[in-house]
């Protein structure tokens, strides 16, 4: 594997294909910044907290079925449903290896959606993130 | 797909009204040595490919050029004029955006600009006529 130009990245959302309409993907793997410093060490000192991981991505929006609102909306959480899906990203097409690892969760939640967002004239984009209930898990072998 | 062996035509059949009305000749592709009044798809002016992952999407621009007179005729200037209106029936914009989706072969099309009125020298005779370029931006997949 060498370096590459980003563009052939898979992303699936709740099992649904939605690569072909996706700008930009970002995979955020984070945890909360826990400060037990004390006194007589002179620095800070850190631990992890709790996990805080999410995928964002910047679609461009397509009302068509199984594309991006179609598959989007009904995910989104209210105040009566709470769906959680599954979020898959990888880096190219193929099954899942060391070099073509597909980041996961089992969990993820879509809290915030905005269908329409873009001035006059521009392209049709919708920023969602999705949060990851669960960690973000790496798998560089497949199922 | 950005095929533009079939676009081409497709833009040209949006036109068709406005240049009957307008008394416009129409051709696909440059001409060598254009005849005013004459409509024409130049040809391509850019594309950005890759705009979404695994081909899903490419932003392609498109140049529609008409040659209205000879720049000392002021009727043709004054057809450019209403062309250059951003609606109705005599306007290029309105025309090419009539079907946005050329009948089905794009996703999207809209005129993005006119570049307004502009003296164009033909290669030959060298003469001076007066006429417009608009910008196509057309929205493909894959």
């Amino acid at each position: 594997m060498s370096k590459y130009i980003i563009k052939d990245a898979v992303i699936s959302i709740n099992s649904v294909d939605l690569s072909d309409r996706v700008a930009e993907v970002t995979i955020n793997m984070n945890a909360d910044d826990v400060d037990v410093s004390t006194m007589g060490t002179g620095v800070h000192e850190h631990l992890g907290g709790l996990r805080n991981d999410s995928f964002v991505v910047k679609f461009l929006q397509d009302f068509a079925a199984a594309k991006v609102d179609a598959t989007l909306f009904p995910l989104l959480a209210t105040a009566d449903s709470q769906p959680t899906f599954p979020v898959a990203v990888q880096p190219f097409v193929g099954s899942p290896s060391a070099t073509n690892p597909e980041y996961s969760c089992a969990e993820g939640i879509l809290l915030d959606y905005q269908p329409m967002q873009g001035a006059v004239g521009a392209r049709s984009e919708v920023d969602v993130t999705f949060f990851a209930n669960d960690s973000i898990v790496r798998d560089p072998t497949g199922p | 797909m950005f095929d533009l062996d079939v676009i081409r035509p497709a833009l040209l059949a949006n036109l068709a009204d406005l240049c009957e009305e307008q008394g416009l000749q129409q051709s696909p592709y440059m001409l060598a040595l254009p005849t005013p009044p004459t409509l024409q798809i130049a040809g391509v002016t850019e594309i950005n490919y890759d705009i979404t992952m695994q081909r899903g999407g490419d932003a392609n621009f498109i140049a529609v050029q008409v040659f209205v007179s000879m720049v000392a005729d002021v009727g043709g200037q004054m057809k450019l004029d209403k062309m250059l209106k951003s609606s109705g029936s005599t306007s290029v914009k309105e025309a090419i955006e009539s079907d946005t989706t050329l009948g089905g072969i794009i996703d999207d099309l809209r005129v993005t600009r006119s570049m307004g009125h502009q003296q164009f020298q033909r290669p030959g005779d060298n003469d001076l006529v007066i006429g417009s370029t608009w910008i196509v931006q057309i929205e493909t997949t894959g």
